[in-house]
């Protein structure tokens, strides 16, 4: 033991010989050196021209929204007074507008007072077209925002808008600093080296150098509105590499105290914690790995202006009953536990969080292979021909199923495939390097949303804690299609003029209650009523951090770190 | 001589460019796009909006002269500017990365050091351990040292260096506790303290890529020793009386030296090109990080000027290697072309 001291030591300096602080929360600094690792490095500072979870969780412990999300998804004042809402007069009746109130005495950590129009300027820069702005999606329908006096700023709405916690909500919509950013608007956005990798913030920590791609070494912000806080008078934020080797640096050897997004095989992550160095974490959010079926033809014969668009239904997926079977097939909690184990729950629902849209719909947790067999025989597809494959009409009951390239995706399929031949459906798989698959690019025929394949697997799931804009890509205008340069994330094709409507009700219901109803009836329509997504696993963070670190609150709403302001040494 | 370079000088300059076009179409018809590592939750239209501020709307062959004068006009003054204090470049747009949206030889810079001191390093540490291997091998064919060497240098070879990483940091790191499995390139030496602690942090990454370079290089020592003791003039030499020791370094290793040179110096842009394996399991975040990130987001910026300047490296030591055949073999220096005057 004393030998492995003196060697980390000499290492980690400054981080062992901390252990020394009585009273963590005593004092700013108090508490040494914090080493943070992401096996992604972090490209820029700046979260609105990155959109990468990397980029906006290292700016968060710089950059401050006006509010965040809790770990429970619920809303938390931050830069704001408090969250403004109908009852305390914040959001106008009409729903057109939100007037934010900041806190008095907040000052940048270049000891500047922060004020209304730093707010105004971010929307500004966001909202230019020429800057590229990765969370101008944050900005949609706002039509102009105004400074009231120094500490107030109202965001008017084009139309009512009942959720209206985009902008400047959460780890993605920070506050930038406007003497900062005043030149680097518009088309000047990418020129702006230093301010892009060392913004001045508000937060608890301030940059001290940024090496891209690499690490970023940090110091406490003098400015920062608690005294006491935070507890880390340092910090150095190492990117790169692998997840194993970040959860081995955590878990094992100890040189880092927190280590992000660690999602490993089950067991080797659960070995690893067994040295008592550090523990891991996990949190969920709303990540639902799940299968979308094609409801239209992608058969490769097809004029490219009709393959795989609502002109030519699909021969066989059509079927609802095909549709119901091949979901009741599957045992998803098999699937949770060898894909994802602590960090995985099966789901049937699209919306699994926050707890109010989340509808109580858990009948498909049961695989029922027998039951998926006799629903396919009374549709009529039988096995006619004794080769294990069932068809009708002359159809033979064969998917071709592909999803990105991933040793937890290829698992599944190869799981999947077997249930299914189970009952009679043959399955080709397919895998696509995740760049092309996700890259959305028109002229590529392997993206998701050109789904020229009967399945796809893939996980997704929506920004903030408000499911709206997410349902709403399920409408018919949504449907990729050649018109639309195969734009749009309604992947299935999924088409309802039900479903739509009550998009439109949602689209003008305030009341969280009502919304709530609305929200899990969309949800179960695409999923327990049609089977046209199949959600299989919800998906949760791991993350890990060392046994002597304090203070930790895994949250899936917003940045992981979201509260390094509160971390602090745990003595050993 | 003089005459010669600048012939060989010449032929490279077209050949840089024709390998920068052949890069550039490559990457731009390779499919991809740099949008793809960003959320789902992105909307369409904001990725257009992103792609257009990229300027990846432009036709390719724009793209390419732009990037062009950037790489070898633009970046070179402002590399003149930087060293000199002048102002050439001005106001200049320089090659910009899409990933961190910041020069792209500015982050070269910042990765040349710990680039330079691991994987330079542990290639002189190979070299240095592959050549009087290699030599003693040849010398003592069949000996017990022959036969240890021959089986290290398999394993060097055979095992990969993501293998060979993480045993290294199982036994020493997480065993032992003797060493670091993080690089820290923040570190700066400034004391016999810090100078500790930089030598142990590359103990494991220097030892991984010294063994795989030694592994490789001394079988051409080897190998090339051994032919060059089959020559006449060797016989001729050991005829004399002369001993082992002054027949193989005095007589054969210069005629050996000649195929070795050649792996030497093609081997040494690799170290600049980094050890992207090696780099990625110790993080050593340098060149070789930089390059397979840049590749996984499609940042063609990035990976076009640094698959250009390992290029420009090849051709360079390619030269340098043809260059030190004429120190090495006199007939070359004397205008023999090799293929006539050896026959």
């Amino acid at each position: 033991m004393t030998t492995r001291n003196a060697l980390f030591g000499a290492i980690l300096g400054a981080m062992t010989s901390v252990g020394a602080a009585p009273e963590v929360w005593a004092e700013r600094g108090s508490d040494g050196h914090l080493n943070i690792i992401y096996w992604q490095a972090p490209s820029t500072l700046n979260p609105y021209l990155s959109g990468g979870s990397k980029e906006t969780e290292a700016a968060s412990l710089v950059l401050e929204p006006l509010g965040r999300f809790d770990e429970t998804g619920a809303l938390v004042p931050y830069l704001a007074r408090e969250i403004p809402t109908v009852a305390n007069g914040g959001v106008a009746e009409d729903l057109t507008a939100i007037t934010w109130v900041l806190r008095e005495g907040l000052t940048w950590s270049d000891g500047t007072p922060l004020t209304a129009r730093d707010v105004k300027f971010t929307a500004d820069y966001c909202m230019d077209p020429q800057t590229g702005c990765a969370q101008r999606a944050k900005f949609d329908g706002v039509r102009e925002v105004v400074v009231v006096d120094d500490l107030t700023v109202t965001v008017a709405f084009d139309q009512p808008t009942p959720y209206p916690y985009t902008a400047f909500m959460g780890a993605l919509s920070p506050i930038l600093q406007q003497a900062q950013f005043a030149d680097c608007i518009g088309a000047a956005a990418p020129q702006c080296t230093e301010a892009n990798f060392a913004p001045i913030g508000t937060g608890p920590f301030r940059v001290t150098e940024f090496r891209t791609n690499d690490v970023i070494t940090m110091e406490a912000n003098p400015a920062y509105r608690d005294p006491a806080k935070p507890a880390f008078a340092t910090l150095t934020f190492k990117g790169g590499g692998d997840a194993a080797s970040a959860a081995r640096a955590v878990l094992e050897t100890g040189e880092f105290d927190y280590g992000w997004n660690l999602l490993l095989a089950p067991d080797v992550l659960a070995r690893m914690a067994t040295g008592g160095t550090g523990r891991t974490v996990t949190a969920f959010g709303a990540m639902v790995e799940r299968l979308e079926l094609n409801l239209t033809n992608p058969a490769p014969d097809l004029p490219g202006s009709i393959r795989s668009t609502a002109a030519e239904p699909h021969p066989i997926l059509s079927d609802p009953e095909v549709r119901a079977a091949l979901s009741m097939a599957i045992d998803r909690a098999l699937l949770a536990e060898i894909g994802f184990g602590i960090a995985g729950r099966p789901t049937c629902n699209l919306i699994p969080a926050p707890a109010i849209y989340a509808s109580d719909n858990t009948a498909c947790l049961t695989q029922d292979i027998p039951g998926a067999k006799a629903r396919l025989e009374r549709a009529g597809w039988i096995d006619s021909d004794g080769d294990g494959v069932r068809e009708r009409d002359g159809i033979r009951l064969k998917l071709l199923f592909q999803t990105a390239t991933n040793a937890v995706r290829q698992d599944f399929q190869a799981v999947i495939k077997q249930w299914w031949a189970e009952i009679g459906v043959e399955t080709e798989l397919r895998n696509i390097a995740p760049s092309v698959f996700f890259g959305g690019d028109p002229g590529s025929p392997d993206t998701v949303q050109k789904f020229y394949a009967d399945v796809q697997m893939y996980a997704n799931s929506f920004d903030g804690t408000d499911p709206q804009a997410y349902l709403a890509q399920l409408t018919c205008a949504n449907a990729p299609r050649p018109e639309t340069q195969w734009q749009g994330m309604n992947v299935p094709r999924f088409c309802d003029p039900a479903y739509d409507a009550l998009i439109e009700e949602l689209k003008t219901t305030g009341d969280l209650e009502a919304r709530g109803r609305i929200a899990r009836a969309l949800n179960d329509m695409v999923t327990r009523d049609s089977h046209v997504t199949i959600p299989l696993v919800d998906r949760g963070r791991v993350s890990a951090h060392a046994a002597t670190l304090g203070g930790v609150v895994l949250n899936s709403w917003d940045s992981e770190l979201w509260n390094a302001a509160d971390w602090y040494r745990i003595d050993p | 001589m003089p005459g010669r370079a600048l012939r060989r000088i010449a032929v490279t300059l077209p050949t840089v460019l024709l390998i920068s076009f052949v890069i550039f179409a490559l990457l731009d018809a390779a499919p991809g796009d740099p949008m793809a590592q960003m959320p789902l939750t992105i909307p369409p239209d904001v990725r257009a909006a992103m792609r257009e501020a990229l300027g990846l709307d432009a036709p390719m062959l724009t793209q390419f002269g732009h990037w062009l004068w950037q790489f070898f006009v633009i970046e070179p003054l402002h590399l003149m500017d930087r060293l000199l204090g002048t102002g050439l470049a001005g106001e200049s747009a320089r090659v910009i990365s899409w990933q961190t949206r910041a020069p792209v030889m500015d982050t070269v810079i910042e990765r040349l050091p710990q680039t330079l001191w691991v994987v330079g390093l542990g290639y002189l540490i190979g070299v240095l351990i592959a050549l009087p291997a290699g030599i003693y091998a040849a010398a003592r064919p069949h000996s017990r040292f022959d036969r240890i060497a021959t089986l290290l240098a398999t394993l060097g070879f055979s095992l990969p260096t993501f293998f060979t990483g993480v045993l290294l940091i199982v036994v020493f790191s997480v065993g032992l506790g003797w060493f670091p499995s993080i690089y820290d390139t923040t570190l700066r030496v400034t004391s016999l303290d810090t100078l500790g602690q930089q030598l142990r942090q590359m103990v494991l990454p220097v030892s991984v890529i010294a063994l795989y370079n030694a592994a490789q290089i001394s079988r051409f020592m080897r190998a090339a020793m051994r032919d060059a003791l089959q020559e006449g003039h060797i016989r001729t030499a050991r005829a004399k009386g002369l001993s082992e020791r002054a027949v193989v370094l005095g007589h054969a290793l210069r005629g050996a030296m000649l195929p070795v040179v050649t792996v030497l110096a093609l081997g040494a842009p690799q170290v600049f090109a980094g050890a992207i394996i090696t780099e990625q399991v110790f993080r050593v975040n340098g060149l070789g990080q930089l390059l397979i990130t840049a590749i996984q987001a499609n940042d063609l910026p990035m990976v076009q000027t640094l698959t250009v300047i390992f290029a420009l490296l090849i051709v360079a030591a390619n030269l340098l290697a043809d260059l030190a055949y004429g120190l090495l073999d006199p007939r070359i220096k004397a205008g023999v072309d090799r293929h006539h005057g050896r026959g």
